[in-house]
């Protein structure tokens, strides 16, 4: 059953419509994540969600009870904010300023009851916070306020949590950390939790719905399993150069349009690293033969001019051997990532050996000598670095 | 509007102040003549008013300012003269000016204490600041401890006129405990006070008067009012 | 628990400086009393003669409570001044709002405007310092709306001050010779011939005020952490802002309209209270304002009074000296932080 629910929201400041259309229906202990470029209106959202500026037509409602109908002081029970702005109380310890969570539960004198310190200390250790409770809020750092304003916002108890990029200004420890807190918060305490987000991986492995927007317009709304897509990303975030793997979960700077000198051999898990440091060099290749659930596979995609792959679980076949020979014929340099030759991998070993017989230098990062001459290396860079030299003697 | 006045010279107190320096150069640029006439400097009436002979001089009537100079100095002698020969106990006497910020009093230097001694007072003051001129601010308390025995006070209306016994306590509450309250010996200055440059001399005998007359006999002179 | 211990001994100590205070006010001045001859007064071992009586009881101990409660309020204002911006460089002389106040009761004074059904004129000093006092921090609040940096706030009460005075200067050149020596001799501020009627009106408005302030600890509280934050706990912003001017602004409407404007007590005092506390609780800051503020202005009035007796220095000026060195080490502390 529904518990938070938008309904042909439209949000912007004196009339001036900055996000339309804006729908969106949660249940209890559900995430729902707001994506989209700087600028879009992913704040101007949360900030009318959370009543800082006024909502400009459409319904807002938690279990179909009209959010802007009730008092301050009842919202106050039902939502919880953690805002990006940098709050400076002067001689506030943290424990006061998470005490100031139980605002809206306090009698009028603002007396704090046993149970109030209860849910105080509570709330610190969700985050982790008990060791800051007596130190001054001022001189924490910024992950530590960060952690303590969510505190805060635990301590008030509300069945609804707003956090605007709660993870900015955040190293990655506490990145982890904090979206730990929140998926345990959705889970264990059924809190339904609407934030923004900056960083697109981070959606899909904590959200159970994102909000998509670009230009101030709902590019799409839903799973992101569903929709968050390679595409999805790249129209929204508007990438011309470059991609976003989203299976992955990272950037990807586009592929070197070149005619490719150099082969990799291989995958395995173990080429994706050389295909980045030959992308950052500038230097364009091909790659094979990678099985397609292998974790280069994608990557090789993106970043390798042809890639030559084989269906999961098959042998090589000889179409694929041949199409990879005829690139290697015209390579200067063949790398061999010691993706595995066994089984299904013998084809891999045939490429190795027909370079060699081609008369291309083979350069390997394998540990073991299969004896077919390789020039052996323990780490990549310096087998980087000899192809980088290799290809300017051949310039000249 | 001075210029329109158009006058042949301007009597000026000259002083350093900024405003004067200022008021000076103005009046030198239009060309107005101006004269530097310090009477506020005096220490003694008698020194006050021979300035009249300065003024005399400038206005071609000298020998008037002399004749004038030496009647009101015949008056004050007169004055001092009696003075000296009765030997009466001298009235304790004080001036006083009361507004928000405190109590002013005069340094025992200025020419209206000299002219209460003429009179034959004694100012309570006396140690104040011997031989300046002008008046110092005081606190309540100190006014209040040394007017208790005062036998006489002589309030100078500066601001809303004090005239009567009531306005004058409407100042303080303590007031009612000093002496020359309980008495109904409290002085007020006339309007008239602060013009009467001139009048010296006469003002000079009026304080006698009052010094002397029995408590009772004499309500007002020219220059000062008995609050009731 | 550390905390609460030190809390205990501040206030302690707060409460044994008030009363050194008192004790010193009461004893120094033309005339001495040593402690010994109160106690002996107490006792009934000795009588006060007249002079002792009247100086003790109508010169004194006026002077004492209204050295107290102007103390309390100018303190309260600021501390409320401080919370509504944010800041502790900010204080009703600072803003401008003592000399809005003083322009209006000039204003008052010279135009001799009765309002007909209010019968004290003391009465409509007040209201008059007290719009004087609101329009003046309606200005500032204008400027702050167009400009973030605290800094220029600052500048626009120094600049309305100085207006105020222009106007004030402005009237004086119009006025008549007895109405110039009230304004000017108001304008410098002082403790001195306030009499049981005017601390009986300013007792009634302060006490009440300050009352109130404390019962709003829980609000002002939450709005340290901002107005954003204070909302989403429940606070309505709009009425509470609104609160905190006027309670401000009818507290140091009080001080300016009986004593005249009296600076920096309302900076330096919340500043030195919060850092010996160390806190910003309000339910602790408050009461020790309380204390303090008192302690401060008998203190500044007990020099004022004494350092070069007979004669008095105006209450403002050694506030001045005593606060101004306070609030400088404050701006530059705080720019090393930043």
């Amino acid at each position: 059953m529904s518990f938070l629910a938008a309904k042909d929201l439209q949000v912007g400041y004196h009339k001036r419509i900055v996000v339309d259309n804006i729908n969106m229906d949660l249940n209890k202990g559900e995430i729902l994540c707001l994506l989209g470029p700087n600028g879009c209106g992913k704040s101007t959202i949360l900030k009318t969600i959370t009543n800082q500026i006024e909502l400009l037509n459409g319904k807002m409602t938690v279990m179909d009870k009209d959010l802007n109908s009730i008092s301050n002081g009842e919202r106050a029970k039902y939502m919880s904010i953690v805002l990006t702005e940098r709050i400076d109380p002067a001689m506030m310890t943290a424990g006061e300023v998470v005490a100031l969570g139980r605002y809206p539960h306090t009698n009028y004198f603002g007396k704090l009851t046993d149970n109030d310190l209860r849910i105080i200390e509570e709330s610190l250790i969700c985050v982790n916070g008990m060791k800051l409770k007596n130190k001054q809020f001022k001189y924490l750092s910024d992950g530590e306020k960060q952690r303590i304003l969510i505190a805060r916002a635990i301590c008030q108890e509300s069945d609804i949590m707003v956090l605007d990029e709660p993870t900015s200004f955040l190293d990655i420890k506490y990145k982890v950390e904090l979206l730990n807190i929140i998926k345990s918060l959705a889970l264990k305490k059924s809190k339904t939790i609407i934030m923004s987000l900056h960083e697109i991986e981070l959606a899909s492995k904590i959200a159970d719905k994102v909000l998509l927007i670009k230009d101030g317009k709902i590019y799409d709304y839903g799973a992101p399993e569903d929709i968050i897509t390679d595409e999805a990303i790249r129209e929204v975030y508007n990438l011309d150069s470059g991609y976003f793997n989203t299976t992955i979960g990272n950037i990807e700077l586009p592929k070197i349009e070149e005619e490719a000198k150099i082969f990799v051999i291989g995958g395995g898990g173990k080429a994706s690293r050389i295909y980045r440091a030959l992308n950052r060099r500038g230097i364009a290749f091909n790659s094979g033969i990678l099985f397609k659930n292998d974790m280069d596979y994608n990557i090789s995609l993106k970043l390798s001019n042809k890639t030559i792959a084989e269906d999961e679980f098959v042998n090589i076949r000889e179409e694929k051997l041949e199409e990879a020979k005829e690139l290697i014929k015209n390579c200067d340099l063949v790398i061999d990532s010691a993706v595995s030759l066994a089984g299904i991998g013998k084809g891999n070993y045939d490429l190795i050996q027909f370079a060699i017989e081609e008369g291309k230098r083979v350069l390997s990062l394998r540990k073991e000598d299969i004896g077919l001459g390789l020039i052996n290396y323990n780490t990549i860079s310096p087998m980087i670095h000899d192809v980088v030299e290799y290809l300017r003697l051949v310039k000249n | 509007m001075i210029q329109a006045a158009n006058p042949d010279v301007i009597l000026l107190t000259a002083s350093m102040d900024e405003n004067t320096l200022k008021m000076i150069e103005s009046l030198e640029e239009l060309g107005i003549n101006w004269i530097g006439m310090n009477v506020n400097m005096e220490n003694d009436p008698r020194g006050r008013l021979e300035w009249v002979k300065y003024v005399g001089a400038i206005l071609d009537k000298e020998e008037e300012a002399e004749e004038f100079f030496e009647r009101e100095l015949k008056k004050i002698e007169e004055i001092e003269n009696s003075t000296l020969e009765s030997d009466g106990v001298k009235p304790k006497v004080s001036y006083v000016r009361i507004t928000d910020d405190g109590y002013t009093v005069k340094n025992q230097g200025d020419y209206s204490v000299k002219m209460l001694e003429l009179a034959g007072g004694d100012y309570i003051f006396k140690d104040l600041n011997p031989g300046k001129d002008g008046t110092l601010k005081i606190s309540a308390e100190e006014f209040y401890k040394a007017a208790e025995d005062a036998d006489i006070i002589i309030y100078e209306n500066m601001g809303a006129f004090v005239g009567t016994m009531e306005e004058f306590l409407e100042k303080g509450d303590h007031l009612s405990g000093i002496k020359a309250v309980k008495e109904g010996r409290v002085w007020v200055t006339k309007r008239n006070y602060w013009q009467s440059a001139d009048k010296a001399a006469d003002m000079i005998k009026e304080l006698r008067d009052i010094f002397t007359t029995p408590h009772g006999e004499l309500e007002e002179t020219e220059h000062y009012l008995l609050a009731k | 628990m550390k905390k609460s211990i030190r809390f205990k001994i501040v206030f302690v100590a707060l409460v044994v400086f008030l009363a050194y205070t008192i004790m010193l006010n009461l004893v120094s001045g033309s005339i001495s009393l040593s402690y010994k001859d109160i106690i002996d007064v107490i006792l009934g071992n000795r009588i006060f003669t007249e002079l002792e009586y009247n100086i003790l009881f109508k010169i004194r101990i006026p002077r004492i409570i209204s050295a107290i409660l102007f103390g309390i309020a100018l303190s309260i204002s600021g501390f409320l001044l401080q919370t509504f911006f944010k800041n502790p460089i900010v204080g009703p002389f600072v803003l401008g709002i003592s000399s809005g106040a003083r322009l209006f009761v000039g204003l008052f004074i010279l135009s001799n405007i009765s309002i007909g059904f209010i019968e004290s004129p003391l009465i409509t000093i007040f209201l008059a310092a007290a719009v004087g006092s609101l329009l003046s921090m309606l200005l500032v609040l204008l400027f702050a709306r167009k400009v973030d940096n605290i800094s220029i706030l600052v500048v626009v009460g120094m600049m309305i001050g100085y207006i105020a005075s222009a106007g004030t200067d402005f009237m004086i050149a119009f006025a008549n010779e007895h109405e110039i020596a009230a304004l000017v001799s108001w304008s410098m501020g002082s403790f001195s011939g306030i009499g049981w009627n005017v601390l009986r009106l300013s007792a009634v408005i302060i006490i009440p005020t300050v009352v109130l302030v404390f019962f709003l600890s829980k609000p002002l509280e939450a709005y340290l952490l901002g107005e954003n934050y204070a909302k989403s706990m429940g606070i309505d912003i709009k009425s509470f802002r609104l609160v905190l001017i006027i309670l401000s602004s009818i507290l140091s409407a009080c001080v300016t309209a009986f004593a005249g404007p009296i600076s920096f007590v309302g900076i330096a005092v919340p500043h030195i209270a919060r850092l010996s506390i160390k806190t910003s609780n309000p339910k602790i800051l408050v009461p020790a304002l309380v204390l303090l503020g008192a302690s401060f202005c008998l203190l500044a009035d007990y020099f004022a009074r004494t350092l070069f007796s007979p004669t008095e220095l105006s209450i403002s000026t050694v506030t001045s000296v005593m606060g101004a060195p306070i609030v400088i080490w404050l701006m530059v502390s705080r720019r090393k932080k930043v």
